[in-house]
């Protein structure tokens, strides 16, 4: 029975048509394969837009935590120590801090 | 003969000649399952060119340790199941390959006929993973654990399978006498 089956399901030619279409067929994805062989990896449309940016953005990132920790970077404690600012910071309730804003103290 | 794997990694590069020759060396294997599975020459070879497309455009997730022949079965049986399910075939008939071209007899020339028109029947009564499995078994020689994973069902499924495609066929042989019972 194997015997008449594989006879049975067996093609009937040797072949070469069948490679010649199939080959044909992948014409397209040969040729696109050998292209990226020859060329190496190469960066796609959003990968060129983007790398730059991304880039840009790590820096910046690295550049915003690592400055502020320095000890050169830290300024003057900010202080109200006079004049309207620091009548509104003193102020202990909502009425006074009011009063001071219609003075123009 | 170059191992598959060496013809494998020059046809990742998309050299044709070496694909071409991966083509040639499975065309025959490739073609008899899809014919088994579709019933139709035109299907297979439609089933069989889809399945050896798909095959090049997965190239890279072949594991190049292991045989090569399952690995393409696998994609071969899916792309004729698939086709099967896909769209209604042509009607199941039978095959006419070098079965009656062989020098013979009127009479065993009727007999042979006969045989594929039985074939036929009975494939086309089977299940067409039946129909896979009996054919990787009996025809390719694959072992039930690799029909198993290029089928991707359990083993006992595919012990089951053929089991019933065999019964069938012998089924319909049993006119033909004890030694098409094989």
């Amino acid at each position: 029975m194997d015997e008449h089956l594989k006879r049975y399901l067996a093609p009937g030619d040797d072949g070469l048509a069948f490679t010649e279409a199939v080959l044909f067929r992948a014409s397209g994805a040969l040729a696109r394969r050998r292209q990226a062989t020859a060329e190496g990896p190469t960066w796609s449309l959003l990968e060129i837009w983007a790398r730059p940016w991304v880039i840009a953005a790590v820096l910046l990132l690295a550049f915003a935590v690592v400055v502020p920790s320095r000890p050169w970077s830290q300024g003057p404690a900010v202080t109200a120590d006079s004049g309207f600012a620091a009548d509104l910071l003193a102020a202990s309730n909502d009425s006074e801090v009011v009063l001071s804003v219609a003075l123009g103290n | 003969m170059e191992p598959d794997a060496a013809l494998v990694a020059r046809a990742v590069a998309g050299d044709r000649e070496v694909f071409g020759a991966l083509v040639m060396r499975y065309q025959e294997s490739v073609r008899r399952v899809t014919r088994a599975v579709t019933g139709n020459a035109e299907d297979a070879d439609d089933a069989a060119q889809d399945a050896f497309l798909a095959a090049l455009d997965r190239l890279e997730t072949y594991d190049p340790s292991r045989p090569f022949g399952p690995w393409l079965m696998r994609i071969a049986s899916n792309a004729a199941i698939d086709l099967v399910r896909r769209r209604t075939v042509r009607a199941a008939q039978p095959l006419e390959p070098f079965y009656a071209s062989q020098d013979q007899s009127p009479a065993a020339a009727a007999e042979a006929a006969e045989i594929r028109r039985e074939l036929a029947a009975a494939l086309a009564d089977l299940p067409p993973r039946q129909r896979a499995a009996l054919t990787l078994f009996d025809v390719e020689g694959y072992a039930h654990a690799e029909i198993a994973a290029i089928l991707s069902v359990p083993e006992g499924t595919v012990r089951s399978d053929v089991f019933h495609a065999r019964r069938a066929l012998r089924k319909a042989l049993r006119v033909y006498g004890p030694e098409m019972e094989g």
